[in-house]
């Protein structure tokens, strides 16, 4: 079964682990604006703090695919969209077609990058002790999620058991 | 290749507005990064004697060595000053804190920040890659630390920009001030960046830190997150650091008797079930929102609260440390109290230390509201709290004299108001309960910069207490292992026994080392120190310095064990000597307040201790033995800082007449 990232914001701590790992198993350093997967702060000190993980989600209807002119995007058989580096122009229509962020040009080599799902064995995944980014197979992903939310309204439920 | 660090110091000086960069050579190296590099910068760029306010002298803000690295755990940054708020002595003032800015800085292609002169007008410096500019921040002067942040990024347009900058206080010169950095600040080194007129040095880097073997960095990584789950499953949550707050670092506070309540009042806070209802179900319960990470750890440890009508704020051991010394049961309003001064940019505990010796002297009468501007000191009144804090920022009233120091004040106050202020160079004596852990006292009295947790027996002392008492989360297996591990190191299960001298100075060392090693390196103190009791730490499983070393020589490519380590430790805490030496340190002022030598503890179980001068003194004379410095004067020996490579320094310190002599010890 094919297996997709997760992202459950809500448990997002903000610490930027994932790119870390991203980026020293792409490009072997520790360079965060390269990685494929990024952590954007909504943040107002005194106020709130909150993290969204920004990733490819392997679209279904990949977008970016079907708009680059040079067919540098293609699937591969772990279900990631990945990028021919030989191919891409770095034109970046799939970057602004992309409907979440999920793919964008790379500062030094200049052509797309994105996330390829480390051909099945998601790096970033491992290091997510709160387990806001998880790698789940597909048909697992839409129970999992409603469990999560459930797990809220049982919480709820026994409050209100409490109450009573 | 350079491997970990940068390889690059920035210089920047606000009177002409010239930039540059400097390397950050072998020389520099010697002393890894973090606290110890901005030493040796101190060392290199300070005077003997100079004033906090100097406009040469300079401000230092330095990475960690291994910040930036992606080892879990590195993040830390380190902040060097003339002390302000050591009002006797001045000299070194340093304060370290995690967060995201050291790797930032490291992205952007800097180890670290050289700051003097003085600008006419407020500044801040931003810096984005080989970008750096000294910007005009007109627009966040007299602003409040929170909003400073976000203009900031407004003004410059990105918001993944980091911030580290100075509240009300900084910019009025008020000893107390802080340099705030997503709510980690502590001991007091924003005035000096107010003198400067610099409002904030704000960074953004978008470059790579190259590492010595990638591959191995992930690994250790996976390994430790592997620890930490095994830890969770095998002994609960509760002995994850600072979980929602609550973990067995708390509980040492809380219910044991680590702390002290009042002015050095009381002890009896073990007894009190209000406070602990207060702590359990308030302060965990309702108003915890989630942990935040710093950058590149994915545990957690820093506790968000949002208490509706006050707002949001992290919420460390604050609450253990003072509400207590204010005999403050209602912890929403600690809280408040905390997210006001981290706004204002102060230092949160330097003043409930104040607001408490002023509640004693109210107490016994000794002064009324009249003389504070009609404040009421009255014990766990908050208003007392709130007053003192703004009016200290904004310098108003009593506030404007307490702005240079608790002593000016007491001298305001007379003669019996400068009795009860327990003080060490300046710097209010905290929460440490001195008289009844020798080990704790004697770290307080010799530590370069004072007023120090990094410098006492953090650790090694404090925790084998939780352990015997069963507190939650601490593994009883732990416990019997770092009794074996005292025995085995000091050569006695009481070194590491709270209220015990024996062995106290070689384990004081070990500490004192470790945290230099850790504050040098960056790493996080609830990680890589061997607290292994009970201690944060303990969910990391054996982190004993081996650990640093494994992690250090993947990162670097510089192999490195634990001696090796230690030997750089043994470096910075020289090079600190050297700094507080040059300026006017002797054994003689290696001291305590008599107080803590001749009035006893009141209650609770230390009920009777004091400290023992004879007893003292006999420690300080071993800790000189194994230093390498001389018993007689507290002065380094030639020999040592040669054994250390640290020749250099040796010959400047000759020539100031500030090495020991020849015929000492």
């Amino acid at each position: 079964m094919e297996k997709v990232l997760q992202v459950d914001m809500e448990k997002c701590v903000g610490c930027h682990t994932c790119e870390v790992a991203c980026s020293l198993k792409h490009t072997g350093r520790v360079h965060p604006a390269r990685s494929r997967i990024k952590v954007i702060s909504y943040e107002k000190r005194g106020e709130y703090h909150n993290y969204i993980p920004m990733v490819c989600q392997q679209c279904s209807t990949p977008l970016c695919m079907e708009a680059c002119p040079t067919n540098a995007i293609s699937k591969n058989e772990y279900g990631a969209m990945v990028v021919d580096d030989q191919a891409c122009v770095g034109c970046r229509v799939c970057s602004m077609i992309c409907p979440i962020g999920g793919v964008s040009i790379d500062p030094v080599t200049n052509v797309a990058f994105k996330c390829d799902l480390c051909d099945g064995d998601p790096e970033c995944v491992k290091y997510c002790d709160v387990e806001a980014i998880t790698y789940v197979p597909l048909d697992k992903l839409d129970v999992s999620m409603k469990r999560a939310k459930a797990e809220k309204l049982s919480e709820l439920f026994t409050l209100m058991q409490s109450l009573r | 290749m350079v491997y970990g660090w940068a390889g690059k110091t920035l210089q920047v000086d606000l009177s002409t507005g010239k930039i540059t960069t400097a390397p950050w050579d072998s020389d520099a190296k010697r002393f890894l990064g973090g606290r110890g590099g901005n030493s040796w910068l101190f060392w290199k760029h300070s005077k003997a004697n100079q004033s906090p306010y100097d406009p040469e002298a300079p401000v230092i803000l330095g990475a960690g060595a291994l910040a930036g690295t992606g080892l879990i755990g590195t993040s830390r940054m380190e902040v060097t000053v003339v002390s302000a708020a050591k009002t006797e002595s001045h000299s070194l003032g340093n304060v370290g804190m995690g967060s995201m800015w050291a790797p930032e800085l490291k992205f952007a292609g800097y180890d670290n920040i050289v700051i003097k002169g003085k600008s006419e007008t407020p500044v801040y410096l931003n810096i984005y890659n080989d970008d750096v500019e000294i910007r005009d921040a007109s627009i966040v002067w007299g602003k409040g630390t929170f909003d400073t942040e976000t203009l900031l990024k407004e003004d410059i347009d990105d918001e993944e920009a980091q911030v580290a900058s100075i509240g009300p206080a900084g910019e009025n010169l008020a000893v107390q001030a802080t340099v705030e950095h997503g709510y980690r600040s502590g001991t007091p080194v924003g005035s000096s960046m107010g003198s400067k007129k610099l409002k904030a040095v704000v960074v953004r880097g978008t470059g790579a830190v190259n590492v010595h073997d990638p591959e191995k960095i992930l690994e250790l990584n996976r390994e430790l997150v592997k620890i930490v789950k095994d830890t969770k499953k095998r002994q609960g949550v509760a002995s994850i650091v600072r979980n929602e707050g609550k973990d067995a670092y708390l509980q040492g506070f809380l219910v044991g008797d680590a702390g002290v309540v009042g002015n050095y009042e009381s002890h009896a806070w073990r007894d009190r079930q209000d406070v602990k209802k207060e702590y359990e179900e308030n302060y965990l319960g309702e108003y915890f929102v989630k942990n935040i990470g710093c950058f590149g750890c994915p545990f957690p440890c820093q506790p968000l609260f949002d208490i509706p009508e006050v707002g949001a704020n992290i919420w460390r051991c604050y609450p253990t440390y003072w509400p207590w010394k204010l005999w403050m049961t209602d912890l929403s309003a600690a809280f408040k109290g905390t997210r006001m001064m981290s706004d204002l940019g102060m230092d949160n505990k330097e003043i409930a230390t104040i607001v408490s010796w002023l509640m004693h002297l109210y107490e016994m009468g000794i002064v009324t509201a009249k003389d504070l501007d009609g404040v009421s000191f009255e014990r766990g009144n908050p208003d007392a709290l709130y007053e003192t804090a703004r009016k200290i920022a904004y310098r108003e009233g009593y506030g404007n004299v307490v702005a240079e120091g608790p002593i000016a004040l007491a001298e305001k106050l007379g003669k019996k108001a400068m009795d009860y202020l327990y003080h060490n160079q300046g710097l209010t004596m905290r929460t440490f309960e001195f008289r009844a852990e020798p080990g704790t006292a004697l770290g307080e009295a010799i530590s370069a910069r004072g007023n120090s947790l990094r410098a006492t027996t953090y650790h090694v002392v404090l925790w084998d207490k939780p352990a015997k008492d069963e507190y939650e989360g601490v593994d009883p297996q732990e416990s019997a292992d770092t009794y074996a591990w005292s025995k085995k190191m000091f050569g006695t299960e009481k070194a590491i026994m709270a209220t015990e001298y024996e062995g106290k100075p070689a384990a004081l060392i070990y500490e004192m080392n470790g945290a230099a090693v850790a504050d040098s390196l960056g790493y996080c103190v609830s990680m890589i120190r061997p607290g292994r009791v009970g201690a944060p730490g303990s969910q990391f499983g054996d982190t004993s310095y081996q650990f640093a070393a494994e992690r250090y020589t993947a990162a670097m490519g510089i192999p490195i064990d634990e001696a090796g380590l230690f030997e750089a430790a043994e470096r910075v805490c020289n090079i600190e000597r050297a700094i507080v030496v040059r300026d006017g340190r002797t054994r003689a002022t290696d001291s305590l307040p008599e107080f803590f030598f001749e009035a006893t503890v009141l209650d609770g179980p230390q009920k009777g201790k004091r400290l023992d001068r004879k007893l003292f003194e006999k420690m300080k004379d071993e800790y000189y033995s194994l230093r390498g410095w001389s018993p007689e004067t507290g002065l380094q020996k030639e020999s040592t800082l040669k054994k250390l490579g640290m020749s250099d320094v040796a010959k400047e310190l000759k020539k100031m007449k500030k090495l020991a002599k020849k015929k000492e010890g």
